[in-house]
């Protein structure tokens, strides 16, 4: 009965995407496939959207880099601080993952919409991004650091006479490696499909992808929606395969 | 104790790599959030709002869909979960790397998605019209909903649901049986106990991801109207920022207060378990 | 009150085709407490869950309770009591909750459970601890509840994995002896499996010594030990000294004696308290290896020759 029900799930998670993909590379949806596959659908959606592929991608990378910049260390801090202000302050930074994107991008306008052309940078958008990723990065960083004998391999780096600088690049960044690039692949992914704040905090000027694909499907054919679908897809997955392939390698 | 904060270099060392982050989380977000929340409450707009019957039937509508979502998801990833975590089959693994992919799926996607399985050009119209000769569509109803966010929802459940299937000692399963206890027995006395923080936990966060989400209904433009949708509305098109405010308000306050009543409730089956 | 239970040309294959366990036919008498002694991967643990149901034989084999064929019962129509390795002890119930479990599954009214719970905890010594949580437990008090547990439901097979392994050198010989007594008391059929020779040898009255798979050898503590059947049986019980060919004996065959026909060099000393360990180099034609025997009193320096005299009774021929 299990095996039964695990099956329907399978089917219900996996069906859609291939009727989506298939949709994409199909001339005429309406008449089925018979009709026909054809990449026209595909080399009209990167007629039509090619800059927001464009921006999400740069959004993801900028974001990544800011993510790292500010979550490696940070995690780092609260690891090594055992009090009951460090526990707070790591409840306060992953609170954006628990308000609603919406919420968060509201204020956001609120405060920071009328400063300058601020509005219409693609900066406004990475800051959303950020606040919404942080909290991915910072954990899978804090997982890393907590597990592993790190603290007793750093008083053993201490006691060979490392100083702060050489124990942290030299130690304690090569053995959190793995959640690193967990947290990265995690922000990667999440940054390229992030719609409930983006939805908000993008302009005409500054269009993501997953806003992009909202046009679409309001205002195009299937064909063309699905098209874009399978672009994202082919964009998303890697990232996703490759986080899947890493933490069953760390989990072994 | 001491020892440990010895190991980690001086107190203002730690400050400052901290302090990046907090500053950016003190301007972008606490900020935000407190100047959303003083302009929900200003004047009498904020009770205005939040009674306002529209608001109060999206407020139900968010509430009824995300707990129905949570409980369905947690139910069927629940029985997935712990099939995946004990089985070994061939292709399990890739199962397992299909099942948890549409984790990081946007709901926009995941409601086009739907549109493709249940809309008017959709998989289930095209069955049921050549089986019974009458199309079914349920993309843009309450159904339609359902099933989007039940399809964003189910792999992060499984994913960590199996996580915790898979750090139960099979061996507590075994000793049930060697005493006696039938199938039934087996789950409702030890599977169900050693499960049940991460099916708290896992309902939570299913919980609290449906009441902010609003791709899904934005692309499938349902009769039913969810919360964030309205708040979108509010802002866009009746540029209504202190009703958005105020709604905002509300759906994070009942986001945050089911988050809370569960960490307890989990926190105290932790002990329990 | 106890059984008989019988394994019949029992086989277990892994999914690859090797053989967890060759097809092997044991008996273990009612009253008798039998164990499997080897080391890990010799197939001891796959007997131990064919007995009680958590595995199948492969085709062709069966398991007998006093005669009836329950190889197509799982174990939880078995009506065995079973130990667990690390215990596997319910984290959601109390001490007590976990002992009454045989009895609520089996719908036995609570009075009488109660009552019977309380006799299980005088038994093992933990009264007084019924509603103490599991996690607050130390190793040796887990032990006994996993033991209660299992007893409650009076089975008339009981079957322990490992029981000592997570407890402590000192521990174990305690908890050995105390468990030796209560299995005199109860007089159920008892096997367990060790890897642990000691424990073997003190708790069983029989004993199946395992290797591969394979059954090498079964009977009593003292048959397995003074007549092996063969230099890995011999080797697994006890220490055997090399006499060339294939003749062995145990330390306690030789002992020193100016008049004696063997000889060997003194290697190293360890003093034990109450005796002293002495390694050899044999020099004996066609002898390998070291020799090995127990010594009170004065001991020679290393370095030094020493004249030996063999018991010949003693001396054991063993195949490879």
């Amino acid at each position: 009965m299990s095996a039964v029900l695990t099956a329907i799930v399978a089917l219900f998670l996996i069906g859609p995407v291939l009727l989506s993909a298939l949709a994409g590379v199909t001339a005429n949806w309406f008449l089925g496939a018979s009709a026909g596959l054809t990449l026209a659908w595909v080399v009209k959606v990167w007629d039509l959207y090619a800059h927001t592929i464009g921006l999400s991608l740069w959004l993801a990378l900028c974001c990544l880099v800011c993510t790292l910049l500010l979550g490696v260390p940070a995690a780092y801090a609260l690891a090594r601080t055992p009090s009951r202000l460090a526990r707070l302050l790591e409840e306060l930074l992953t609170l954006p993952v628990a308000v609603p994107g919406i919420a968060t991008a509201l204020g956001l306008i609120l405060v920071w919409g009328a400063v300058g052309d601020f509005r219409i940078h693609w900066t406004f958008l990475l800051i959303g991004h950020v606040l919404f990723t942080l909290p991915f990065m910072l954990r899978a960083v804090l997982a890393a650091l907590r597990g592993a004998e790190l603290e007793v391999l750093e008083e053993a780096a201490r006691a060979c006479g490392a100083n702060f600088r050489q124990r942290f690049l030299g130690v304690v960044l090569p053995n959190i490696r793995g959640g690193i690039l967990a947290g990265a692949l995690m922000v990667t992914a999440l940054s390229i499909g992030e719609f409930n704040m983006t939805l908000l905090l993008s302009t005409p000027h500054t269009m993501t992808l997953p806003v992009g694909l909202a046009d679409s499907y309001a205002s195009m054919r299937l064909e063309v929606g699905s098209a874009f679908t399978l672009v994202f897809l082919v964009l998303l997955v890697p990232p996703l395969v490759a986080m899947q392939a890493l933490s069953e390698r760390l989990g072994r | 104790m001491a020892r440990r904060s010895e190991s980690a270099g001086p107190f203002l060392l730690r400050a400052a790599l901290l302090a990046p982050a907090l500053v950016l989380l003190l301007a972008f977000f606490l900020l935000p959030l407190a100047k959303l929340a003083m302009l929900g409450f200003e004047g009498q707009g904020y009770w205005a709002a939040i009674t306002a019957p529209r608001s109060l039937r999206a407020l139900r509508d968010t509430v009824l869909l995300s707990a129905a979502v949570s409980f369905s998801a947690v139910a069927l990833a629940a029985v997935v979960g712990h099939f995946l975590a004990r089985r070994r089959f061939p292709g399990r693994r890739l199962l397992v790397a299909m099942l948890t992919l549409p984790m990081a799926f946007p709901g926009v996607v995941v409601g086009f998605l739907v549109i493709l399985l249940a809309g008017r050009q959709g998989l289930v119209g095209s069955v049921t019209e050549a089986l019974f000769g009458e199309r079914l569509v349920f993309a843009y109803s309450f159904a339609g909903l359902f099933a989007g966010y039940l399809y964003f929802s189910l792999p992060r459940c499984i994913a960590t649901i199996m996580a915790a299937a898979e750090a139960l000692d099979p061996a507590l399963e075994e000793a049930a049986r060697s005493l006696g206890a039938r199938r039934w027995r087996v789950v409702r006395d030890v599977i169900l106990p050693g499960l049940a923080p991460a099916l708290v936990a896992s309902g939570a966060i299913c919980f609290a991801t449906a009441m902010g989400a609003l791709g899904t209904a934005f692309t499938l433009a349902t009769d039913t109207s969810v919360l964030p949708m309205l708040i979108y509305t509010e802002f866009t098109l009746a540029t209504n920022l202190g009703v958005a405010a105020s709604l905002s308000v509300l759906l994070g306050a009942t986001t945050w207060v089911v988050l809370a009543l569960a960490r307890g409730a989990s926190g105290s089956l932790a002990a329990n378990a | 009150m106890s059984l008989t239970a019988l394994l019949q040309n029992c086989a277990r294959s892994f999914p690859d085709g090797t053989r967890a366990l060759h097809p092997t036919t044991l008996e273990f008498a009612a009253g008798s407490v039998t164990a499997l002694l080897g080391p890990s991967g010799c197939g001891k643990t796959t007997t131990l869950r064919l007995l009680a149901g958590l595995a199948m034989p492969d085709a062709g084999g069966r398991v007998l309770f006093d005669g009836t064929d329950v190889t197509g019962l799982p174990v939880e129509q078995r009506g065995i009591g079973m130990v667990f390795q690390n215990y596997a002890l319910f984290p959601n119930r109390d001490v007590a909750g976990n002992i009454g479990y045989g009895l609520e599954v089996r719908g036995v009214p609570k009075a009488e459970r109660t009552a019977r719970v309380a006799e299980m905890l005088r038994l093992t010594r933990l009264e007084g601890l019924g509603h103490r949580r599991v996690d607050q437990l130390s190793g040796g008090q887990r032990q006994r509840v996993a033991l209660a547990r299992a007893l409650a439901p009076a089975p008339r097979l009981l079957l322990l994995d490992e029981p000592f392994g997570a407890l402590d050198a000192r521990l174990r010989e305690a908890l050995r002896a105390e468990l030796a007594a209560l299995l005199a008391t109860l007089r159920i059929t008892t096997i367990f499996v060790t890897h642990d020779q000691a424990e073997a040898m003190a708790l069983g009255d029989q004993v199946v010594v395992m290797q591969s798979g394979r059954v090498l050898q079964q009977g009593s503590p003292r048959a397995v030990y003074q007549q092996p059947a063969n230099r890995f049986v011999g080797q697994f019980v006890g220490t055997l000294n090399h006499l060339g060919g294939d003749r062995f004996c145990r330390p306690e065959a030789l002992r020193p004696d100016p008049a004696g026909t063997l000889g060997g060099v003194v290697l190293v000393s360890f003093f034990e308290g109450g005796h002293t360990r002495l390694h050899l180099r044999p020099e004996v034609p066609g002898a390998e290896g070291e020799w090995v025997l127990n010594l009170g009193g004065t001991v020679p320096a290393a370095g030094s020759r020493m004249t030996l005299a063999l018991d010949s009774a003693a001396v054991l021929h063993l195949p490879a």
